[in-house]
């Protein structure tokens, strides 16, 4: 019988939440579930914002309670720090909650994990004591070196002692297909060519880089007459890029699909011939995984966490989203070459059973930190 | 004692049983029976029988199974012994019956041939058997009413599948393997899974004292009880039953549990039950051969069970064999004990090692001394639900003490005090209720810290525990008068945590080293003849087994009960489990430990798939 932890994991949102970060928590639980290293684990979501359709892993706790409000939460987090029950690890799900999870860790002596996705984490918060908070950490996990190197470089945590988790994509459901004719009709796609870009259309997310594809579609559309653009999600930024086809004439070369249903999300990746995304924001870029998962090819930035997405060029041409012509011409070359017969296997280093292995070795590692002597046991402050 | 597994195509579609699905549950259970193995193929294909054998009666060729009758119409994969397979032959050869061999197993299937599910209640022994009859195209699934044998049973879309081991099915047949909810909510209520539910939701437990019988191309029909053990008690009016004739029982049933082609062991402890066994097989002119298992950390402290196993085979001219384990053997078996393990239980690290000890010794069958403290009020639990009820009346007629009680305990569980005391109002109006408190590892509105509230939603809904433990002891005696609460305690004692652990323990702890273990105690035939004296107002006690057995020295009888206890929360601890207090510590932090361990099997499974 192995050692095993009891963790409390804070997180942003998780089950009943949508977006990656959400996604990413829920394939957490469920491998640190299937961790042999794993005793309990005691979830505080900040929300829960729709229905929780999946089922909870059996070794967690999704206290429903912490998401009634910020105090309902913080009550949560009061409840855990004054029970009785062991807590060897906190994990904090996002650098915003932690300073409710720097205070529980070391009111219970615990070990501190903090989890970072992407922008959030590559410049230092505005509080002092949430910047001293980052470096008083005990582990670190990124869904990429790019975003762990962003935050290394103000946190000074060492990069050496970032675990690495990139998100899972689930290659069951993500799969080539044929179009989906009943899509092509909804969203008046003519059957010509069709380059794709899904995400949030927020005014903070502009990153993503669909201005530049829209500034490219005039050159595209000399070289491909039937090609079309669809701007898959849904946000307030979308009136704007409307307006911006508008005004350079796209008409319906430029086609909004609107919010997609997840449900929905493979038969969208597989209307694209090309699925374009120049950002220069993303910490991972998890869209790009289930693009490529859908034998899509995919151009994407080389400046943020997209390159480590497509294993710097494995699944997908990268391009520097400032330079227009480069972009250009992966654009084209992807459109030329066409969609492979079958989806490149690389893509399986993102599977759930990666995932799931990863999680493993690193609670593993982690229950030998925390059985290990510790020299800064002190630290914590006894009640 | 062997392993069981088959599958039956029932429905339309699929036509045929995959007979390599039924090969793989052979090697699974092989521990079960090293001595042999069979499968059988019906012509259509759509039935294939599966077993691994222990053999213990009629040893050769003749005994091997799958076993067809001399008439070739039917065919039996058959798990347990019957006792009295003698006695049933003779009677069976009166009335015509042709036999090509010795076994018991051949008695087995002409009794049901012979006398159809009525002969089921003139079985005296423990079994579960799959029979085949051909002429009707029906399988038989049956399991006797104490439920000593397990039998698992997984149906989909067409198909149904069985095997001895639940785990074995899991891993090999295709069936769903998701965790249920009742079985994961039950097993932190009991500290077990209670039948019928099993810990992978596409399996059941066929129940105690059951029969399914499934035809070919009919829709599936649930499982009938034909026999449980409170009949013993319907059937008959409470009444004094004198020592000579408590002891000629008891001696009959000990006599019956002797028969074998094989030696047969003794666990020897210091306890009372294990010495009447003793004694009694003494009396029978059986060479005995007896092992008890000790710890060294007891050594030399009161604790220390050997001392008194010692003397007491010393006294019967027993061959004898202590076994000491220590950490280092505990901390060398811990896999294999976890891997054997069938479903998650909290107990059987005992009847792990003294099955172990006795396999060395070259034994293939012990008798041992479990349910005596069922049969002669022996646990705690006799005298504490009468007191916790006598409570509940008290507070009952003042119920302004009862609400303050009540909601001073909701309060609790405060450091330092035992977690169920919040129950102690909550559990005392009635027999069912009080032995949920008494027995529960966890009550149910304590698990809310340990288990989703889905989990829980689903688990105890399923469940029913307490509608479950009333029906247990739903009946009328004989004579038409209700139940004493003594009696509703030992078959509430009897029915769930004898059942569901201690004999489910003793099967596959016991098969792990393929040992069969027979309880002389747990035989129906003996308990229709305890049943008027327990029901009575004076039931038998420990003392009564003493003064009508005889031979059992002064300081063994007035040995306080102290249970098997053993070092392993202290071995355990070193190793980064209860000595944080996890779990609550002792059997809680144990259970939460195999909690984690089990979860991970399907995983498990499905990783070895990938690999292949």
């Amino acid at each position: 019988m192995t050692a095993s932890l009891r963790l409390v994991m804070l997180l942003s949102d998780g089950f009943g939440g949508v977006g990656g970060i959400a996604k990413f928590n829920r394939d957490f639980i469920a491998a640190l579930d299937a961790a042999e290293h794993i005793e309990h684990i005691a979830v505080l979501p900040r929300a829960i914002p729709g229905p929780m359709s999946c089922a909870i892993p059996e070794a967690a706790v999704y206290d429903r309670k912490a998401a009634a409000g910020k105090l309902a939460f913080i009550a949560r987090c009061c409840r855990h720090a004054l029970a009785l029950e062991t807590i060897d690890l906190v994990v904090c799900g996002h650098i915003h909650l932690l300073p409710a999870a720097w205070a529980l860790a070391r009111l219970r002596r615990a070990q501190l994990a903090l989890i970072i996705h992407g922008v959030e984490a590559w410049t230092p918060p505005r509080g002092i004591l949430q910047r001293q908070m980052c470096g008083d950490i005990d582990a670190l996990i990124s869904v990429s070196r790019f975003t762990a190197a962003r935050f290394s470089a103000w946190s000074r945590w060492p990069m050496a002692k970032t675990f690495i988790l990139p998100n899972a994509v689930d290659l069951k459901r993500f799969v080539p297909r044929p179009k989906n004719s009943c899509l092509l009709a909804k969203h008046k796609l003519t059957g010509g060519k069709v380059i794709l870009t899904l995400g949030r259309l927020a005014a903070n997310e502009r990153y993503k880089g669909c201005d530049e594809v829209i500034a490219l579609m005039p050159r595209l559309l000399s070289r491909f007459p039937d090609l079309q653009y669809l701007i898959a999600g849904d946000g307030a930024d979308r009136p704007r890029l409307a307006a911006k086809a508008e005004a350079l004439g796209l008409g319906g070369a430029v086609v909004f699909a609107g919010p997609v249903a997840e449900a929905d999300k493979v038969d969208i990746y597989n209307l694209a011939d090309a699925f374009v995304m120049p950002s220069t924001g993303e910490g991972f870029g998890i869209v790009l995984i289930e693009a490529a998962a859908c034998g899509v090819p995919v151009v994407s930035s080389r400046v943020d966490g997209s390159r480590e997405a497509l294993l710097d060029g494995r699944l997908g041409r990268l391009v520097d989203p400032a330079d227009a012509d480069e972009l250009y011409a992966a654009i084209v070359a992807s459109l030329d070459a066409g969609r492979p017969p079958r989806r490149d296997a690389a893509v399986e280093i993102f599977s759930d059973a990666c995932f799931v292995r990863r999680v493993g070795d690193w609670s593993a590692r982690m229950t030998a930190a925390v059985f290990a002597p510790r020299p800064d046991a002190a630290r914590g402050w006894a009640l | 004692m062997c392993g069981i597994a088959g599958a039956f195509a029932f429905g339309a579609e699929p036509d045929r049983a995959d007979t390599a699905i039924v090969a793989r549950l052979n090697a699974l259970q092989r521990r079960r029976g090293p001595d042999g193995e069979g499968i059988w193929t019906a012509e259509d294909g759509r039935l294939v029988l599966g077993h691994r054998r222990l053999a213990i009666v009629d040893v050769g060729p003749g005994g091997a199974q799958p076993m067809a009758d001399a008439s070739g119409r039917w065919l039996i994969s058959f798990n347990g012994e019957i006792y009295n397979y003698r006695e049933l032959r003779r009677e069976l050869e009166a009335e015509g019956c042709r036999f090509l061999g010795h076994s018991d197993t051949e008695v087995l299937i002409n009794v049901v041939a012979q006398w159809g599910e009525a002969g089921l209640r003139r079985l005296r022994g423990m079994y579960a058997f799959a029979l085949w009859d051909r002429r009707g195209h029906e399988l038989w699934l049956v399991r006797d009413p104490y439920g000593i044998k397990p039998l698992y049973v997984a149906n989909q879309r067409g198909m149904v599948w069985f095997a001895s081991q639940a785990r074995a099915l899991a891993e090999a047949a295709p069936v769903d393997t998701r965790r249920s909810a009742p079985a994961l909510v039950g097993f932190y209520l009991w500290g077990h899974v209670p039948e019928p539910f099993c810990w992978w939701r596409g399996i059941r437990m066929l129940p105690a004292g059951h029969v399914q019988r499934i035809v070919a191309g009919k829709p599936l029909t649930a499982p009938r009880c034909y026999w449980r053990p409170q009949d013993a008690f319907a059937e008959s009016s409470p009444g004094p039953l004198d020592p000579a004739a408590l002891r000629a029982a008891l001696l009959d049933s000990v006599r019956h549990h002797l028969i074998a082609d094989v030696p047969v062991g003794i666990f020897l402890s210091a306890g009372i039950d294990s010495n009447v066994i003793a004694i009694l097989s003494a009396e029978t002119g059986a060479r005995l051969r007896s092992l008890t298992v000790a710890f060294r950390e007891y050594a030399g402290t009161a604790t220390d069970e050997a001392p008194y196993a010692a003397a007491a085979a010393a006294r019967l001219g027993s061959s004898h064999t202590i076994s000491r384990i220590g950490r280092d053997q505990f901390d060398a078996t811990l896999d294999d004990f976890l891997r054997r393990m069938d479903q998650p239980t909290i107990d059987g690290l005992n009847t792990y090692f003294v099955s172990q000890a006795a396999a060395r010794q070259g034994l293939k069958v012990a008798l041992s001394g479990l349910g005596g403290d069922e049969l002669f009020g022996g646990y705690p639990s006799f005298r504490q639900i009468p007191l916790l009820l006598k409570l509940g009346r008290w507070t009952d007629h003042r119920p302004a003490l009862h609400r303050a009680l009540g909601a001073g305990l909701k309060m609790l569980p405060l450091r330092g005090m035992p977690p169920k005391t919040a129950g102690l109002v909550t559990h005392s109006t009635e027999v069912a209720k009080a032995y949920l408190l008494r027995r529960a590892l966890y009550l149910e509105n304590e698990m809310d810290a340990l288990l989703d509230e889905t989990w829980l939603k689903a688990g105890l809904e399923e469940l029913q525990s307490e509608r479950a433990l009333t029906d247990t002891v739903k009946w009328a005696n004989g004579s038409g008068s209700a139940p004493t609460e003594h009696a509703q305690i030992a078959m509430l004692e009897s029915c769930w945590y004898m059942r569901n652990q201690l004999l489910r323990d003793a099967d596959w702890a016991g098969m792990a080293h393929g040992v069969e273990i027979r309880m002389p105690f747990v035989d129906m035939p003996l308990l229709r003849r305890l049943a008027p004296a327990i029901g009575s107002s004076a039931p038998p006690s420990k003392a009564d087994l003493v003064a009508c057995v005889g031979g059992i020295p002064g300081d063994m009888a007035r040995r306080a009960k102290t249970g098997f206890t053993t070092p392993v929360h202290d071995w355990i601890g070193g190793k980064g489990g209860d000595k944080r207090g996890n779990g609550g510590g002792g059997l809680r932090g144990w259970a939460v430990d195999i909690h984690r361990v089990f979860r991970a099997v399907p995983q498990r499974r499905a990783a070895r798939s990938a690999a292949a």
